[in-house]
Order: C-alpha cells, then sequence, then structure tokens
C-alpha cells in the first residue's frame, strides 16, 4: 500500500494516506472475499487521487524519486534504481503509473487492476504495455544491456 | 514467408515486432502462434528471451525506486500512527443479532489485520507464539489463507482438490522478491506459460522442476473467521505423500497463496505423475 502510494507521488505524507485507508477500511462495508483485494486497492488509489486533489500543488514525484535514490533505498533489491527508469517512472502518466504499481508492487492480476482502476481489462493491458515500454526505452537509452 | 530479409536476417522478424513480444513477455497476451514461430526460429527465440529479461530488469529497477520502510514503520506505537489509536482499541462489546451484524463482526478484525499487516509493509503475526516477519504480500496472502485453512487437506490428493491450477514448472532466476517460472506441463486448470510468483526471500531452486499449486478453491463464510480454529498456517500444510518436498515458505500466485513442491534434480517431466 505505501508504495502504491509513493508512486502515487507522496512522499512525506504517505503515512497520513496510509492511516486514512486503513480508517476507510475499518468503517466500510466491506465486500466479498472475492472482491476484497480489489476494493482495497481501489479504496487505496482513490485516497491517493483524493490526496492529489486536495493538496492542489502536488509533490513533483520526479523530485521525490531522486532525492531518496541512493541511501533509501538500501532494503530494495540491491541498489538504487537507475536514474533513467525513476525519471520515466516519475513522468509516467498517473494512471499508467498506477497500473505498474498494483501490478508490481500488489501483484494483482489483470482483471482485479481492471477493477481497482475501474477500467476494463483490455485497458489495462494497453496502459501496462505502454509503460513498460516507456520504461523499457528508458533503461536502453541509459545503456542498459540485457546481457550484463 | 517471403524471402525479403529483415533487420536482423530472420524473415519472421516483421510478424512479430518489439510491441508484440514485449505483449507476450508481460504477460498480458497469450500468443501461441509467437511461441510456436520462436520454437522454430532461434533467432525469434533470443529475441523473445531478451524481452523477457528487459522486463524483468525493469520490474527489478521499479522495485529500487520505491523507498523501503525503516525499521520503526511496524511499530503501531509510533507517533506516525498516531491516527490509527482509536481504531487499534478494543471495541466494545455489543451484542446485536443478525446475520450481516454477525460477518460485519467477524470480518472486520480479519480485514483489519489483513490492511494493517498492508500497511505495515511488515507485519508480525503471532502463530503459536512464534513472531513471524512476513512482508506486506505475503501477510495479504495469509489473510487469504483464512478462506482456506479450515479445509486445510492433509493428503497431496485432498491438498491437490484446493487448488484449481496445479501444474509442472521449471523455475528461472527470482529477481527480487519475484521469480518466474516457466510452465513444463499443466495437469489441472490453465495456467500462462510463464508464471510470476511472489516468493519473498526464499527463491526456489533455479533450475529445479517444481509442482505449483495455484488459485486455492476453498472458501469459508465470515462466520468462520471468528473462530479460535481459524488460526492460518504459514502454508497448507500437508501433502507428505506427494512428489517432492513442499516449501517451507510462504509464497503466492497473483495475490493469492501457493504451494510449490521441489522436485529431486534430473527429474523428468514425463516421469511426474499425479493421483
Amino acid at each position: 500500500m505505501r508504495r502504491i502510494l509513493f508512486l502515487q507521488g507522496f512522499c512525506e505524507e504517505v503515512d497520513d494516506a496510509v492511516q486514512e485507508v486503513f480508517i476507510k477500511v475499518y468503517k466500510a462495508e466491506l465486500p466479498s472475499e472475492q472482491v476484497f483485494l480489489a476494493w482495497l486497492y481501489r479504496v487505496i488509489l482513490n485516497t491517493g487521487r483524493d490526496h492529489g486533489r486536495r493538496r492542489k500543488t502536488r509533490y513533483g514525484l520526479m523530485d521525490k524519486l531522486q532525492q531518496i535514490a541512493p541511501e533509501a533505498t538500501v532494503d530494495a533489491p540491491s541498489g538504487p534504481a537507475d536514474p533513467a527508469l525513476r525519471n520515466a517512472l516519475a513522468t509516467l502518466p498517473d494512471e499508467l503509473r498506477e497500473c505498474v504499481a498494483l501490478r508490481y508492487f500488489a501483484d494483482l492480476p489483470l482483471d482485479d487492476i481492471a477493477t481497482a482502476q475501474g477500467i476494463p481489462v483490455g485497458t489495462v493491458k494497453s496502459r501496462l504495455h505502454a509503460a513498460v515500454k516507456k520504461l523499457r526505452l528508458a533503461l536502453h537509452e541509459s545503456g542498459y544491456d540485457h546481457d550484463d | 514467408m517471403t524471402d525479403e530479409p529483415t533487420h536482423n536476417g530472420t524473415a519472421t522478424a516483421g510478424a512479430f515486432d518489439d510491441d508484440r513480444l514485449l505483449a507476450c513477455a508481460l504477460g498480458i497476451e497469450d500468443d501461441p502462434e509467437l511461441l510456436e514461430a520462436a520454437a522454430d526460429d532461434t533467432v525469434l527465440a533470443g529475441r523473445l528471451d531478451a524481452m523477457r529479461r528487459e522486463v524483468a530488469a525493469v520490474e527489478d529497477q521499479v522495485a529500487r525506486a520505491v523507498p523501503a520502510p525503516d525499521a520503526e514503520y511496524v511499530d503501531l506505537s509510533d507517533a506516525r500512527w498516531s491516527s490509527l489509536r482509536p481504531y487499534l482499541e478494543p471495541p466494545p462489546t455489543k451484542r446485536r443479532h443478525g446475520r450481516a451484524s454477525r460477518r460485519l463482526r467477524v470480518a472486520v478484525p480479519v480485514a483489519a489485520l489483513a490492511v494493517l499487516a498492508l500497511v505495515a509493509g511488515l507485519a508480525v503475526i503471532d502463530r503459536g507464539g512464534d513472531a513471524a516477519l512476513v512482508d506486506a504480500e505475503r501477510a495479504g496472502g495469509d489473510a487469504m489463507q483464512l478462506s482456506t485453512s479450515a479445509v486445510a487437506p492433509p493428503t497431496f490428493a485432498e491438498q491437490l482438490d484446493g487448488f484449481a491450477v496445479v501444474v509442472l514448472a521449471r523455475a528461472r532466476a527470482a529477481a527480487g522478491a519475484l521469480q518466474r517460472f516457466a510452465v513444463v506441463r499443466v495437469f489441472k486448470g490453465e495456467a500462462p506459460r510463464i508464471l510470476r510468483l511472489r516468493v519473498g526471500d526464499s527463491p526456489a531452486t533455479e533450475g529445479r522442476l517444481h509442482l505449483l499449486l495455484l488459485h486455492p478453491v476453498a472458501v469459508v463464510d465470515a462466520e468462520s473467521f471468528g473462530t479460535e480454529e481459524a488460526e492460518p498456517p504459514a502454508v497448507t500444510k500437508g501433502g507428505d505423500d506427494g512428489p517432492g518436498r513442499q516449501l517451507v515458505a510462504a509464497y503466492s500466485y497473483e495475490g493469492e497463496p501457493a504451494v510449490a513442491r521441489e522436485l529431486p534434480a534430473g527429474t523428468d517431466p514425463q516421469s511426474v505423475a499425479l493421483p
């Protein structure tokens, strides 16, 4: 949840957003188990979007991603992300970045991403395809070699 | 097929451009035509393999782009979680009747547990006094296991019945907390050629065949959640009479708990038989 909200543009205030999600879920009438995860992630996405609207001035995600660069990612797989990929990630349209977050951080199947984002599965596919294509190109431009 | 050479010297390259390869590597499109062509064309197979590695690299880089939480993140007494305090207090016991209220009474704590685990990114789940750290996704998987634990099968055959998909797959190198498995045989249900499991910090042995049990099918109604017997196991137990050995790490696939059984090295995929 925290990572998804982070990719929605939160940094210092991400904990507030996390708490808001918890309280919403606590107060909500829970859906059936079959749709619980998709519903939960929809709550997360909507919370992130609402925060963005309320704050008026969005934090610059690119700046934030740059700021947290090496030292804050010590527990990430191994080392910080490639700067070109961070830039590409930060400049993705919100809906594409949300799609990437749901796929890679929540590990949701396509139909659950569709439910969470309120869009058809076909749109999820095209968004995911477009997002990864941009990120892949960014890696290439930064000299990524898949034979490394 | 045309004799006109393409940029990489194969006649199939034109039909299978990078966009199509990317869709296949991402797993968003089943593309049997591409896979069949790749089986006969080493150049195309190489391109597809390279695309899969690039997609894995992107995934790995995305994971690195987001900072990990600090060590105090799971401490719910920390000032940062002050807004949650009223909700973490034990609710006043108030006897109400009716199925809806009963469902809420048992479902809310379960949901709160799942959400807390997701909130923390890391959650401590006390299983019989032994605290076990699990990551957020794994905790989500545990929450889902609440629905399966009551029918946890003691034998391998019964264990199989608890899952909609059973495949034989070869483990590939793990990328972060994720690991891909190339499906060799499908025993039950349908599965894509490449599966992506969340394995946390306990990846399966690369190159080894694994029997994967995916998509648990058993569901228990909300009333069962409130019972003490509903305490979830770390992974679905049982199946000692089955092939190979069950890995004890909690794996998940598409947000649901999954079981992986590692088969001995050198196992012939065709020799694996299920009851």
